[in-house]
């Protein structure tokens, strides 16, 4: 495994996303502008995954960004780290979002067939290298997941479906649902270790 | 220790997939426990690792743009009155119609004065209750946001505290096993022949203990290089915080005997025994007294009276000379 450090020229130079939280409250438009070049890609593809819709999950990804603007003054650090905090948000807005348009969560079973495909980094090379690494090693513990489990984990953390709307969905046991999403979260758990 | 059906009910939990029955009965029981409270909070983690090593899509450069004059807008733009040539008499005039109609009502209303009075007080008094009403509501809501977002953030922190120390235990126990590790290296190196089983001076046992004393041969490959897939291993710690004894202890049930390999533990005073005990179904077995030489060092082999298949804990406690039937003096080490 390749052990990346980050030197002190480069944590000097590039504020982490907690920092860029603080200045955003501040009211800071260049830090918002980074805090976005960061993190748009990720949550766009989130949401873009759960509506299978890109003007829903632009419309989504701007709400998201007005919201970490407003309310960037009371994120409280201790709360999670900003990229979890804004999942969560862009996660929970989708998923309203496809339930108010009635539509069902589509599974893409090519999802990590990708999985050396290259990431959009912005321009902050120290963050970002350690980001491929990691996100490298998500993937490759994806991949190693069967389909059956990666699918039902999917269906209700990005779908919003509960164990009993997947049984339905999928036409299989209340019981093998559930064992699914057990066996592949803890085995995606064991898998990422300390990644996460 | 979690039990399987609570770590299933975890998954589903943080996946979002429990139905809301469910998920608040969860929420009861992850109150009552903060091994729960962390394993939801790794799964999380987990969740979000998975969403974000999703293959990449990017935004098109309009949706930063769009995002950006928003909240240019939000900070606040000054909007003056319009100017110029155009602003002539007929835009001055329905604010002119206007201003006769107020005029007209204020006049209208000065004559119905003395006979509404009372009626307008009476409506003055409920406005003023309605709002009185009104801004103890508003407060009282926004006690209960206050406390809310106070409780949340408390266990927030708690959580994050619990997840620090975790961290901590986990990084502590591997440096832990690799001293265990090179313990038993050193003293592969130092005891190339096996020593004998030598019981200690003044140190017989009574006849209702077993018979057997640690200080056994050691086996062929090291002290626990005989471990196969039954065997229990242990690693032993101190429960004096501050105490830096540390050791490993293993019983295997196919030979019916066990190694033990300690290092760091203080000489037990003249008058009193260390003396070691398996716990079976919950129930403590002497395996008998440990002779700990003069810098604190004990290994060796160990057997136990009875035929025992699972070892669920190792534990040592500090007893009379010569050692008792059933535990009664300070536990000093436990394993895990």
């Amino acid at each position: 495994m390749t052990v990346l450090l980050r030197t002190d020229n480069e944590s000097a130079s590039t504020p982490d996303d907690a920092e860029l939280m603080r200045r955003v409250a501040d009211r800071d438009r260049a830090a918002f502008g980074l805090l976005y070049d960061r993190l748009a890609g990720v949550l766009y593809t989130a949401s873009l995954r759960i509506l299978n819709d890109s003007a829903e999950a632009e419309d989504v990804i701007q709400d998201v960004f007005v919201q970490i603007w407003d309310k960037a003054a009371s994120y409280d650090q201790r709360l999670g780290k900003p990229f979890n905090w804004a999942l969560t948000m862009t996660r929970n807005r989708s998923i309203d979002r496809l339930r108010a348009l009635k539509r069902r969560y589509e599974f893409i079973a090519e999802a990590t067939d990708t999985a050396h495909a290259t990431p959009v980094f912005a321009s902050d090379a120290g963050h970002e290298v350690y980001q491929r690494e990691k996100t490298t090693h998500v993937r490759r513990a994806l991949t190693e997941l069967p389909l059956e489990q990666r699918q039902a984990l999917e269906m209700a953390f990005l779908g919003g479906m509960t164990q009993n709307e997947i049984a339905d969905r999928l036409g299989q046991p209340l019981g093998t649902i559930k064992a699914r999403i057990r066996r592949g979260m803890l085995k995606l758990k064991e898998s990422l270790g300390g990644w996460l | 220790m979690i039990d399987d059906s609570l770590k299933e009910q975890a998954t589903l939990y943080a996946a979002g997939a429990l139905p809301a029955a469910e998920a608040r009965e969860f929420e009861s029981a992850m109150a009552q426990s903060v091994e729960l409270q962390l394993l939801v909070t790794d799964l999380h983690a987990t969740l979000d690792g998975m969403a974000a090593a999703l293959p990449r899509r990017t935004p098109p450069p309009a949706l930063k743009a769009r995002i950006m004059r928003e909240i240019d807008s939000r900070a606040g733009v000054v909007v003056g009155l319009p100017t110029g040539s155009g602003f002539g008499f007929w835009q001055f005039l329905p604010w002119a119609a206007a201003a006769a109609l107020a005029f007209l009502c204020v006049w209208f209303a000065a004559q119905q004065r003395a006979s509404n009075i009372a009626l307008l007080r009476a409506q003055q008094e409920l406005a003023a209750i309605e709002s009185q009403s009104q801004a103890a509501d508003r407060q009282h809501e926004a006690q209960r946001n206050e406390s809310k977002a106070e409780r949340d953030q408390l266990h927030q922190r708690i959580l994050t505290q619990i997840a620090d120390q975790q961290r901590q235990s986990a990084t502590e126990r591997t440096r832990l096993v690799e001293r265990i590790k090179e313990l038993e290296k050193r003293i592969a190196q130092a005891n190339p022949s096996p020593r004998p089983a030598t019981p200690p001076n003044n140190q017989t046992p009574s006849p209702d203990l077993p018979t057997t004393v640690p200080g056994g041969d050691v086996p062929p490959g090291g002290l626990f290089g005989g471990a196969n897939a039954s065997t229990t291993l242990g690693v032993l710690r101190s429960t004096n915080p501050g105490s830096p004894a540390i050791g490993a202890v293993a019983w295997n049930p196919a030979t019916q005997s066990g190694t033990i390999l300690i290092d760091g533990l203080n000489v037990p005073a003249q008058d009193r025994d260390y003396q070691l005990w398996v716990f079976v179904d919950g129930s403590p077995v002497s395996a008998g007294l440990l002779r700990v030489d003069t810098t604190g060092h004990v290994q060796g082999s160990y057997t136990i009276a009875q035929s025992i298949n699972t070892v669920q804990r190792f534990a040592i406690t500090d007893e009379r000379k010569g050692g008792v039937p059933q535990p009664a003096g300070e536990i000093i080490m436990l394993s895990n």
